[in-house]
């Protein structure tokens, strides 16, 4: 009862955040937002205790005839996606810009109902529900790019968006044929992840095939995975920055969440038939999105792919079909998220003290800033994976496993940790290295972003040293 | 157990400096060379202090219970992996201790005075710090991902400290190169680490020596690890990045590219000698690039004009030496090398760096002349670390380098042609160090005339690691190799060695000699080889290939994949979107509203959703 008290409060939370938006002063949303999100990640923070190595199961029945239920799960895949979402909100919230000058009232409520629909959906161990909630992340995303995106053709960014979205109307009609699957075999409609993976281990056959490459396609656009990665560059760089940070930190990991919590679990042995070519993919995704990223021209844009080709380590991972595979796919997940973050939202304190949408020429700007750079310095280390991150653990550990499956694609992929550090040293040395130019009258960080971005990089390193204090509990 | 200070003092003397100098720069202050100085390298000595107490603990146990370890913490453990960040320290790992912190302390000391001026001493000496503790780390790594981690680590402090003036985008572009090509080196690393995990089940070097592999997977395995020692070692093919990692500071050059981390690849061929060395292929590929780069990187070094550019060859040729040691089996030759170079080498560098800072930044050779009597420290200090590398009795490298020649012969795995171009090798050495000596130190000045008049030799600071430096590389090689690793050693009669000995002193003398002879009394610059004063042209090389070939790759993966199938792809995916969203009538102004409203629609419906089950719950 305790137990689900708190899990519903994950989700009613950021709702009330929404609602409380609308009466807090409009120049004080910046404060609030910071506040709410990080209130709600004190919960998530506590339930992670409480909870300690235990998973919690709530389901509660609501109409029994079309099987909808509220089911939520709380365990070791869940948890960090969970948690990781406040947080990101939380720095999210803390970018100062446009958006907190124009409409900023909207511009809180939406990054809260990001928040709601993303717990909802890491939450949720139910399939109609996730699916609502996948969906759901997108609005406030829309809105984001179209209100405070730096591009005045906000339509065709929705058309990016639409990809992802088709992919996502496979993965429901593939979840209607697993409900339908149940509803066959047992004679009640259930939407509930046990039951449909029960479902699915007594059918098989070609049927079982299609559902398996709708819920693939779904996820491997959101990741997103060569070669259905082609709707993120547009969407990265006109989004607003709290946008992008949130895209690449989080919403990438929807994709990886779905692989871990659906495909692998309903579909153990089409997986594995499928290993070979989906390590391969992984592989080249690497290496593709790295190439891209070489020869970038913006730093958002060389971002964007750098995220690309991590979140290809990331797959390497979870399809090397282990358990300890899938944990390391988690740690980088986390790292990942933790870097990303911090280079965007270091990247947007660049952003404010100068003009570096050309990264081919050098910016010199280490020298005038040299507390902001030492951090961007240390996140481009966390980006390469440096022994002593947490990083490299995920990605050391990520290609381990892949070794066991698949020895070509872990070493095509591999070669992703040098082109890795081509790119990110262009991205870091550009903006910071040579001689400034043009006079710089802004000053280096204020108390706050230094003790954000010190937290952060604290629980980098810390968990670098520590890393399975984060996967206590995966069996 | 006191191990785990060996490398907390500079960790800790890394974060106090770190912090100093980003507090100083917050509020545009400076920390003097002297505080930071002092920090650093009270670090440094502490650190020396620890090894050596150890060093001499390890001594007193007999030779095969010569371990200490200590676990700091669990590290990894997942499924079959269990990773302890471990500590461990046996006679190898002991001398590199002892090297890494004895000679990294007066290393530390000297730049006192070589960076009195800089602008950011604390910037500096942090990184100095954080270079020796990554380095401890990866001679007393107990596993390969912990050694792996001070591997990366000494290259990320190699890349800072190389792009130091970092104002200057060549110094950059000289500190990425080191990056990334010794991130080639490690993804070999990585894989070698791959291989040896699936085929063993551990990563434990220990455990590794024991159980060994397969004979089938020594040889991929020995190659992978072997191509990663050719990154950080500095050896053909991946030894251009050295010459232009000279852009650092001097004494970084001493330390880094020259006395301890390019010797990191001697110490990994030879901690794992007992696994590779079952492989002939293996060896002899060793032997083989050894050899190989020892001839050709002293080719090289002639023809250089760059006073530090002819060390940073000879120091090339010289790691050939080791590695040449190493394949033909006689890994402690190697590592006496190691220890012996590390001496002179570092008294070479500091000398140069000395010079250097007399002339106020000049670094060609034929600027200067007729040092000797103004810089007679510099001068003298620098003569004896000349005689240690010719290989002179009774000077240190005589022993090291001797040994390794002979070894080249007699050693089973040796041969007639690593011999001779060991031999080449020591005379070419001959003729470069003393062309160096002569036109630095000798003969008539052609140093520019506002720079002659103020001249004047360098302060205590940087003087007594000098003299120090100078003594080491005179009685060095009386040390003897302190280890004893599992390697061959002949005994063959004497004959042989002391013919194989006469005979590389007579070669190291006529080339001495005719250096003496061609610049003793040179007055203008010399019209080098561009051929080899450009390193062979390797560079341009690897530049019209690799460089310009991943550009060329991320060009054309970007017009031909990405702009004309990836994303045309998504335009036309958007535009049937659009049509069947027209068809379905479901959006009449525009497709983007459309979504927008179904979009909402789902959010009320998650709302509901979760509201009433609240609510159901309630009444329950």
């Amino acid at each position: 009862m305790v137990n689900y008290n708190l899990l519903s409060a994950l989700l009613s939370l950021p709702v009330v955040g929404i609602f409380l938006s609308w009466i807090m002063p409009k120049t004080s949303q910046r404060i609030y937002a910071i506040f709410g999100s990080l209130v709600i990640l004190a919960v998530s923070i506590y339930i992670a205790l409480q909870a300690g190595d235990t998973p919690w199961d709530v389901k509660l029945v609501w109409l029994p005839e079309l099987g909808l239920s509220l089911n939520l799960k709380w365990d070791s895949v869940s948890r960090w996606f969970v948690i990781l979402n406040s947080l990101v909100a939380v720095l999210a919230f803390s970018l100062r810009g446009p958006w907190y000058r124009k409409n900023s009232r909207l511009f809180t409520a939406l990054g809260f109902f990001l928040m709601f629909a993303l717990n909802a959906a890491f939450l949720s161990n139910d399939v109609i529900l996730f699916y609502l909630a996948y969906e759901a992340v997108f609005i406030p995303m829309i809105f984001m790019v179209g209100i405070w995106g730096s591009n005045a053709k906000a339509t065709s960014v929705f058309r990016f968006f639409l990809m992802s979205f088709f992919g996502s109307v496979l993965m429901l009609v593939s979840m209607f044929a697993l409900i339908y699957l149940f509803k066959e075999q047992s004679g009640q409609y259930s939407s509930s992840l046990p039951d449909l993976i029960q479902a699915a281990s007594v059918k098989n056959g070609q049927a079982l095939h299609w559902c398996f490459l709708g819920f693939f396609l779904a996820f491997a656009i959101k990741v997103p995975v060569f070669p259905f990665h082609g709707w993120l560059k547009e969407v990265y760089v006109n989004a607003p920055m709290p946008a992008t940070l949130w895209m690449s930190a989080i919403l990438s990991k929807l994709g990886v969440f779905g692989f871990l919590r659906f495909v692998l679990p309903i579909f153990p042995g089409l997986a594995l038939e499928n290993q070979g070519w989906i390590l391969a993919l992984s592989a080249v995704s690497i290496l593709y999105a790295a190439f891209l990223a070489i020869r970038a021209n913006s730093p958002k844009e060389l971002l964007a792919y750098s995220s690309i080709s991590h979140l290809g380590f990331v797959m390497l991972g979870v399809f090397s079909l282990s358990s300890g595979g899938a944990s390391s796919a988690i740690l980088l997940s986390i790292g990942h998220t933790l870097v990303s973050a911090m280079l965007f939202y270091g990247l947007h304190l660049v952003e404010e003290r100068k003009d570096v949408s050309d990264l081919s020429v050098s910016h010199g700007l280490a020298r005038v800033y040299p507390v902001l750079f030492t951090f961007m310095f240390i996140a481009v280390l966390g980006a390469v994976a440096l022994p002593g991150t947490m990083n490299f653990v995920g990605e050391f550990l990520s290609l381990l496993h892949a070794f066991s499956a698949s020895v070509p694609s872990v070493v095509v992929g591999a070669l992703g940790v040098v082109l890795g550090a081509v790119y990110m040293l262009k991205f870091y040395q550009q903006l910071g290295f040579g001689e400034a130019s043009g006079d710089q009258t802004v000053k280096d960080l204020g108390v706050y972003d230094i003790a954000v971005l010190s937290v952060l990089v604290l629980i980098l390193i810390y968990f670098g040293f520590q890393p399975m204090l984060l996967l206590k509990g995966n069996g | 157990m006191i191990l785990s200070l060996l490398i907390l003092f500079p960790a800790v003397g890394f974060l106090i400096n770190g912090l100093l100098h980003l507090m100083a720069v917050n509020s545009k202050r400076k920390i003097s060379a002297n505080v930071s100085g002092f920090i650093a390298t009270a670090a440094m000595v502490a650190s020396f202090g620890v090894a050596l107490y150890q060093f001499l603990l390890l001594r007193n146990i007999p030779a095969e219970g010569r371990i200490f370890e200590q676990t700091l913490f669990n590290w990894i453990s997942l499924g079959k992996l269990q990773l302890d960040f471990t500590l461990r320290l046996d006679s190898l790992s002991a001398v590199f201790c002892l090297v890494i912190t004895g000679v990294g302390s007066l290393i530390h000391l000297y730049s006192i005075g070589y960076m009195h001026d800089d602008e950011t001493p604390a910037k500096y000496f942090s990184y100095l710090n954080l270079f020796c503790f990554m380095m401890l780390n990866l001679v007393l790594g107990a596993t390969l991902p912990h050694v792996f981690l001070g591997w990366e680590g000494v290259g990320l402090a190699s890349y800072l400290l190389i792009g130091y003036w970092y104002r200057d985008l060549e110094k950059v572009a000289a500190g990425q190169k080191a990056f990334i090509m010794n991130r080639i080196g490690d993804l070999a690393f990585l894989l070698a680490m791959f291989l040896a995990f699936r085929a063993t089940g551990t990563l434990d070097l220990l455990q590794l020596q024991k159980i060994g592999l397969e004979p089938a997977l020594v040889l991929p395995f020995g190659l992978l690890i072997f191509f990663a020692c050719t990154g950080k070692s500095a050896q053909i093919p991946l030894f251009t990045w050295l010459p232009d990692a000279m852009a650092g500071p001097t004494p970084v050059s001493a330390l880094i590219h020259a006395a301890t981390m390019v010797t990191s690849g001697i110490y990994l061929l030879t901690r794992l000698s007992s696994v590779i060395s079952s492989s002939e292929t293996v060896l002899m590929v060793i032997a083989m690039t050894g050899a190989v780069t020892v001839f050709l990187s002293a080719l090289m070094a002639c023809a250089q004009t760059d006073i530090k550019k002819v060390l940073a060859y000879s120091t090339i040729s010289q790691l050939g030496f080791m590695f040449l040691g190493c394949g033909v089996g006689a890994f402690d030759a190697g590592v006496f090398h190691v220890m012996t170079h590390a001496f002179f080498k570092a008294l070479l560098f500091l000398g140069a760096g000395s010079v250097i800072h007399a002339l106020h930044g000049e670094q060609d050779i034929f600027k200067m002349g007729g040092l000797m009597k103004k810089l007679p420290i510099t001068s003298w200090t620098f003569i004896m670390g000349w005689a240690a590398i010719l290989g002179l009795p009774p000077f240190s490298g005589f022993f090291s380098k001797d040994e390794i020649i002979y070894q080249s012969l007699t050693s089973p795995h040796g041969s007639v042609s690593f011999f001779i171009l060991a031999v080449a090798a020591a005379f070419l050495t001959a003729f470069y160090m003393t062309r160096l000596l002569v036109l630095v130190f000798f003969g008539p000045s052609r140093v520019d005339a506002k720079v002659a008049a103020k001249i004047h030799e360098s302060p205590m600071l940087m003087a007594a690691p000098l003299i120090v430096l100078s003594i080491l590389a005179l009685v060095g090689g009386w040390l003897g190799a302190p280890v004893h690793v599992g390697a061959e050693t002949t005994t063959e009669s004497h004959a042989i060695e002391y013919a194989v000995m006469g005979g590389s002193v007579v070669m190291a003398l006529i080339g001495a000699f005719i250096a003496h002879k061609k610049y003793g009394q040179t007055s203008k610059a010399e019209k080098v080889n561009s051929f080899l004063l450009n390193g062979m042209k390797w560079d341009s090389f690897y530049l019209c290939t690799f460089g310009t070939g991943t550009q060329k790759i991320a060009t054309g993966i970007n017009t031909f994949f990405e702009e004309m199938i990836v994303q045309r792809l998504i335009r036309w995916s958007a535009v049937a979107v659009d049509l069947s969203g027209n068809i379905l009538k479901i959006a009449q102004s525009g497709s983007a509203q459309g979504y927008l409203a179904m979009m909402a629609i789902a959010i009320f419906a998650i709302l509901a959703w979760v509201i009433y089950g609240v609510g159901q719950y309630g009444k329950l």
